[in-house]
Order: structure tokens, then C-alpha cells, then sequence
């Protein structure tokens, strides 16, 4: 597949994501099955160039999309969007949950677009089995920890319309078992976030002979880890499920993003080149 | 007197006890995690080193106002700071103290288990979790209740009991255990671990001594050096492995004190030699010298490490070298350094004058290539005998990192069991009342799942209703 090929499979991308978002907060305000439903059948339809597109550019770079913003981004953006899909097709009251996570999923994919898409070989201290693990759980623990946080999005919507009956989907979405499920979602993605770490330590020890620097990159990964060590503690030992543990699982979001974004352009770190590269 | 001794003992079990419960709290867990969290971020946006190092002086110069409060804090360490420490040794204990308390519960639960059949009767009769009326159940319905909640049933004369994820009970205990023993294991490999750079010149060898490093930062409580030999053989310029030319490669064999060769491997990116708990990386290359210095008929050989490049880190001797006579007097200091034309690759630049004087009008520059000499004061002459190239390993000693992983890994281990494996107990029993036959059913679960309570009634509800059909 060439360059030019794989920019139109994520401009069809692009687009698909942004009418399906449309339609999701369509289908929510005037509480309309049928639209729905064509919004997920247009974010599945959006998923196949997506798909195709980053597929197409491993096999022609020849390694996973881990260097630079724009891969960075829009596999996460992948892995967010492939979760929804499999949670509105098991439970059809999870389509709501595309209200939230489809606006996350254009933005971040347009953002990605803007970024520089410059191809990266890749090098000897980035060719090893624990980059992959790494960078596999890196996917893993943040779609999980997006998709919590679309859960529970979704979940103080519904809250705030819990005497409203008849509200199309909204009506079989109960608050406990988005609850239940958006804990379920921290949780692994607190697991998935540890493999990551343990990962990254391991190939650190291996390329360098220290398995922990407190490079900023790593030490904001810890405190991302510890951010959600703390929402699960609060549910677990001290009760907090409901609402107050959906506003804390939304407020820990802003330190993975930051951990993932923010430190790489803020701060100079040897992991920076992951991100900034081409860029 | 006996009184008295009790009442000292009393009061010290009061204050442990005290100490115990102020430490097991679930408030000051996570606190202390908020506190770590907090200062970990403020520490991050500090450069960590000396004050004199570049990357604290550019920030301390880019940030006058914050470098005021920072450094006088010492977060330019921010993570060896005392308070930092003393953070991570609460953490520790904070972390004990619950993983005893979770232990010590799991253990009264296994045993209140083995004795609770009368309590479980007394609560199935008067405070079941749910109740449903039935004209006619049959074992088979109740089985399959069980089954569709995937439970191991056991079924007793009138009480049935079903259970699944027993070994949910350990998971927080084997995740809070293990972090105690990450913490230390981290704790006393740091204090036992060393970490140098040493340049070996290829075809030579250096004894793992302190002596041989150019930078070296051992803990407190690291013993000797191993004195083990770290030879590099040769050094390959252009070597390939899992498909990507890796650059320069050195072959390097490491002995023991007496020259029994302990392991040999190249070393590139992600493939150090190990050897039991030590490490040895390619760091860098660069240019050697071998001189020799002296009168005639009594000169002495020496090797010289040049770095290629001055940001780098400083893992070989100095490129300054003082020579002396064969008095022992020294006569002349020498910079060796790169050839000024980067094309002249088989030459090597001498800048040397008179001790003290390399700033001086008496310095002089020549540049040398292999067998050509230059005399440095009377008749001590300095001569290039060749020209080579040098690896700067790092090498690491760390018997703890193999330990810091296990317990990691056990760490992730219970993290699922806790999280994922959620204990669960079922009994039901039929009790036949004045208004009929009724499945009297008690639910116990862990935290993780608190929807249970509800599928299991709708669970056997539907039982029920399968069974009215």
C-alpha cells in the first residue's frame, strides 16, 4: 500500500467517525433507535479503512504503529473505537456509550491527521519482543481506560435522566450495571497499565542496564498507575461506586493523557522520540 | 513490681497496636499514594544531577524563580531526598500492615467457614438474601440455578452450597505482599548495586576493580569488586543481528580472577552479556592510543581513550595526561584528541606543553599517525605505537533485578485474582412454611461484584419459571 492510499483510507476514516459522532448526539437528543444504528453501522464502516490503513503502513515500514503522534494516536484511537464496537454489538444499550467515545475517536484521529506522518525505521534499540509487549499493553490499558471513561460519561448522563421513561436505549442502560462495568474497564485497564510499566522496565534493564531512571515518561506512567491504584482503592475499600466513582474515573483521564501527550512535548525525554518524531 | 512490668508490657502492646492501626488504615493508603503522586510530579519537572551539571544549570537559568524553591529542596534529587525515602519506608509499612490485616482476614474467614454450618442454617431460615415461593423444585432446577451462575456445588443433607473463585480471597493479599517485597528488593539492590563505565580497548582487558572506571556509583552497601577480567576481543564495525546492522560491536569475554572464561557474546542494543547478576552493555566507541613514553631504551607503554563526543558521558580516563620522567617527576601534560580533519581517520591530535602550561604560549599541537613521535621535554619522547578503537561498557551489578521482577509479576498475579476473581457463595435450602413450600437462598460476595445478589435471583427465578413451564 503506498503513502498515498493509506492518507485516503484515514481521510474516509475521518470522515465516517465524524457522522457517526453526529449521529450518536442525533440519536440521543431525539431518542431515535434507527439513527442509532446507522451511526454504529457508520463507525464499523469507518473501521475497515481504518484497519486496512494502519495494516497497510506496517507492512510497508515494517514495524507497529509506535513511533510518532500520528501512529501513536490513531492506533489508540483504533483499539477505543474496536472496544465500543464489540460492547454495542454484545449489548445494544451500549450504543449510547458512542455518544461519548465517537467525539473522542474524530478528534483524536483528526489531531493525529495534522501531525507529521513522517516514516521511521525502525532501529536496534527499539528491536526487541519487550517494545512489543510494551507498546501492546500501552494500547490495551488505554483504550480501557478511554472506554471507562465513556462508560462513564454515559452514566451520569443516565443518572441525570433516571425518571425519564421510555428513553430509547437509554431506559435498559442501568446505572449499576454501567457502573459495574465502567469498574470493570479501570480495572483492567490498571492491569494492562502494569504490564506496560513492568514491560518497559524490562526492556529498559535490557537496552540500558537500569530497569527504572525516573525518566519523565516513566515516572508520569507510575503516577497514572497510582492515579488509578487511587479510583480503585476509593471503590473498593471506601465505597465509592455510583456517581462519585464516575466523576473520579473522568478526572483521572486528564493524567493518562497527559502522560501519553503532554510529557513528551513537555518535558525532553529519550522516550520523547516515540512521539515527537517527524513531528 | 510484677504489676508494674505487666502494666510497661500492656502499654507497649497499646502503642503497637496503636501504631498497627494507624498503618493498616485504608484513609492513610491513600493519602500516602496522593502524597507520593503529588511529589513524584513536582520531582519530574525538576532535571535530575548535580547542580553543575548542564541539564540542572540550563533549567536553573531558564527558571530563576522555581529554581529558587527547587534547588534549596534538593529536588534536583528528588528521589533520594530523605523525605522522599522516608515517604517510600511509610508506603512500605503502610503496605504491610494491610496485606497482614487482608491475610489475617482470610485466614478467620477460612475458619469461621469450617464452622459456621449451624450460623449459615440460622441465617438461611431467618435472613435469607432472597426468598421464592415454590409449589414444586426439584435438585435438578437448583443445579441448574448453579449452572448458569457457573458455580462448584456441594450438596449437603438439606443445604445445598455453591461457591466459584475461591481464589479470588488470596488475590489481595498476594498484591499487597508482593509489593512489600518490590519495595524490598528495590530498596536493598539500590544499596548493594554498582554501576560504571569502563573503555576497554579492543584486544586488551581490564580487571572489574575501581581502578578501571571512568564513572562508577556503587551503595552503600555494595562489597569489593568482583576483580573479575572484562576483556573486549574485538570490535566488529558494521554487525548485523535480527535483521538490523547494529553498529559497533564488541566481542567481549568476561573471566574470572584466575582466567576461566566465564561467558563470551557480542554485546549490542537489548543483548548485553549477562553473567548471574552482572550486566554488561555497549555504551559507546571511540578512538585509542597505545603510546609510549620515555628515554631511549626505557620507555613505557600506556593506553589513551579518547571520546568521540564531549556531551557524552565521561566512562574512560581523561584525556589529559600528565607524563613524568623516570623519576617520577612530571615533566609534561598532554591532550590527545581527534585528528582536526575528520578524513585523517589514522591520526590522532597531541597538544602538550609543560605542566600547568596547555593554556599557555608553550603549548604545541602536532598530529600523529601510528610510529610517529614528538619530544616532549629533554629527551623523554611520546611515540604512537597504533592507533585502535575502544568500547565503553557499562557494567552493572544487580543481584535484585530478577527478584524485582518475580515480585512485579506476582504483584500483577493477585491484582487479577482481585479484581477479576470475585469470590462467591450460594446456600439454599427449602423451607416449607404455613403458605407453602419456598427456596430460601443466601447470597455472599465480594466487593468487585455487587450485581451478584441480583443475577443470582433472576438466576433461579428463571429456574423456577422453566420449570412452571
Amino acid at each position: 500500500m503506498t503513502a498515498t492510499v493509506e492518507i485516503l483510507l484515514m481521510w474516509a476514516t475521518v470522515t465516517a467517525y465524524a457522522l457517526s459522532a453526529a449521529l450518536f448526539v442525533v440519536s440521543i437528543i431525539f431518542k431515535q433507535d434507527t439513527i442509532s444504528r446507522i451511526a454504529l453501522g457508520m463507525t464499523c464502516a469507518g473501521v475497515i479503512p481504518h484497519v486496512a490503513a494502519i495494516v497497510g503502513r506496517w507492512v510497508r515500514i515494517g514495524h507497529g504503529p509506535y513511533i510518532g503522534f500520528y501512529e501513536v494516536v490513531s492506533s489508540y484511537a483504533l483499539i477505543g473505537v474496536v472496544i465500543f464496537i464489540a460492547l454495542a454489538l454484545a449489548r445494544k444499550p451500549f450504543r449510547a456509550f458512542g455518544v461519548a467515545l465517537m467525539p473522542m475517536a474524530f478528534l483524536a484521529l483528526g489531531g493525529a491527521m495534522l501531525a507529521s506522518k513522517t516514516e521511521v525505521a525502525i532501529t536496534p534499540n527499539l528491536a526487541s519482543y519487550w517494545l512489543v509487549v510494551h507498546v501492546a499493553f500501552a494500547k490495551l490499558s488505554y483504550g480501557s481506560f478511554i472506554t471507562a471513561t465513556g462508560l462513564a460519561i454515559v452514566h451520569i448522563l443516565r443518572l441525570s435522566r433516571r425518571e425519564v421513561k421510555g428513553d430509547g436505549f437509554f431506559a435498559s442502560l442501568t446505572p449499576e450495571s454501567l457502573d459495574d462495568l465502567t469498574a470493570k474497564f479501570v480495572s483492567a485497564g490498571f492491569v494492562f497499565l502494569g504490564i506496560m510499566i513492568a514491560a518497559g522496565a524490562i526492556w529498559a534493564n535490557e537496552a540500558w542496564g537500569r530497569y527504572w531512571a525516573w525518566d519523565p515518561i516513566e515516572t508520569w506512567s507510575l503516577v497514572s498507575w497510582l492515579v488509578y491504584a487511587v479510583v480503585l482503592h476509593l471503590r473498593r475499600t471506601m465505597g465509592w461506586v455510583g456517581k462519585r466513582f464516575a466523576w473520579i474515573t473522568i478526572a483521572a483521564l486528564p493524567v493518562l493523557l497527559f502522560a501519553l501527550i503532554g510529557v513528551v512535548i513537555v518535558y525532553e525525554s529519550i522516550h520523547g522520540a516515540y512521539l515527537l518524531i517527524g513531528g | 513490681m510484677v504489676a508494674r512490668g505487666f502494666g510497661i508490657i500492656d502499654s507497649r502492646i497499646r502503642t503497637v497496636s496503636r501504631i498497627y492501626g494507624f498503618l493498616r488504615s485504608r484513609r492513610l493508603a491513600v493519602w500516602l499514594i496522593v502524597l507520593f503522586i503529588i511529589y513524584v510530579a513536582i520531582g519530574s519537572i525538576v532535571p535530575q544531577g548535580d547542580p553543575g551539571s548542564s541539564a540542572v544549570s540550563t533549567w536553573v537559568a531558564g527558571h530563576p524563580i522555581l529554581a529558587a524553591i527547587a534547588i534549596p529542596l534538593g529536588l534536583n534529587h528528588a528521589y533520594s531526598t530523605p523525605f522522599f525515602l522516608l515517604l517510600l519506608a511509610v508506603l512500605m509499612l503502610s503496605t504491610g500492615a494491610c496485606a497482614w490485616e487482608r491475610t489475617r482476614r482470610v485466614w478467620l474467614r477460612t475458619r469461621r467457614d469450617v464452622a459456621s454450618t449451624k450460623r449459615v442454617a440460622d441465617r438461611l431460615r431467618d435472613k435469607p438474601t432472597f426468598v421464592i415461593p415454590v409449589e414444586k423444585l426439584g435438585a435438578s432446577d437448583v443445579a441448574s440455578a448453579f449452572k448458569s451462575l457457573r458455580m462448584r456445588t456441594t450438596p449437603g443433607d438439606e443445604i445445598t452450597e455453591a461457591r466459584s473463585g475461591r481464589l479470588g480471597t488470596l488475590g489481595s493479599p498476594i498484591f499487597h505482599w508482593s509489593l512489600v517485597l518490590l519495595f524490598l528488593f528495590v530498596g536493598l539492590g539500590q544499596l548493594t548495586r554498582s554501576e560504571g563505565l569502563m573503555g576497554v580497548v579492543s584486544g586488551s582487558s581490564k580487571p572489574d576493580v575501581e581502578a578501571s572506571y571512568g564513572v562508577l556509583t556503587t551503595g552503600p552497601l555494595h562489597g569489593a569488586m568482583s576483580g573479575r577480567l572484562i576483556a573486549v576481543t574485538g570490535i566488529e564495525r558494521s554487525f548485523s543481528a535480527n535483521g538490523l546492522t547494529q553498529g559497533p560491536t564488541p566481542f567481549i569475554e568476561l573471566r574470572d580472577a584466575d582466567g576461566t572464561l566465564l561467558k563470551a557474546d557480542y554485546a549490542y542494543s537489548n543483548h548485553p552479556l549477562r553473567y548471574r547478576s552482572t550486566f554488561i552493555h555497549m555504551n559507546a566507541d571511540g578512538l585509542a592510543a597505545v603510546v609510549s613514553v620515555g628515554s631511549a631504551g626505557s620507555m613505557g607503554q600506556s593506553e589513551v581513550l579518547i571520546d568521540y563526543a564531549a556531551e557524552s558521558p565521561t566512562g574512560v580516563q581523561p584525556t589529559m595526561v600528565a607524563f613524568s620522567n623516570a623519576q617520577g617527576v612530571p615533566i609534561a601534560d598532554v591532550v590527545f584528541d581527534l585528528p582536526p580533519s575528520a578524513e585523517n581517520t589514522v591520526a590522532v591530535a597531541v597538544r602538550y606543553a609543560p605542566v600547568g602550561g596547555l593554556t599557555g604560549p608553550d603549548a604545541r599541537e602536532v598530529v600523529l599517525t601510528p610510529g610517529g613521535s614528538v619530544a616532549l621535554s629533554g629527551d623523554v619522547v611520546l611515540r604512537i605505537d597504533r592507533l585502535t578503537s575502544y568500547a565503553r561498557l557499562s557494567v552493572v551489578d544487580d543481584w535484585s533485578v530478577a527478584y524485582i521482577y518475580i515480585s512485579f509479576g506476582l504483584a500483577l498475579l493477585g491484582l487479577m485474582l482481585a479484581l477479576f476473581v470475585s469470590p462467591r457463595t450460594l446456600w439454599v435450602t427449602r423451607v416449607e412454611t404455613e403458605s407453602g413450600a419456598a427456596l430460601h437462598v443466601l447470597v455472599r460476595h465480594a466487593r468487585g461484584d455487587a450485581a451478584f445478589p441480583t443475577r443470582t435471583e433472576n438466576a433461579f427465578r428463571a429456574s423456577v419459571d422453566s420449570e412452571g413451564a
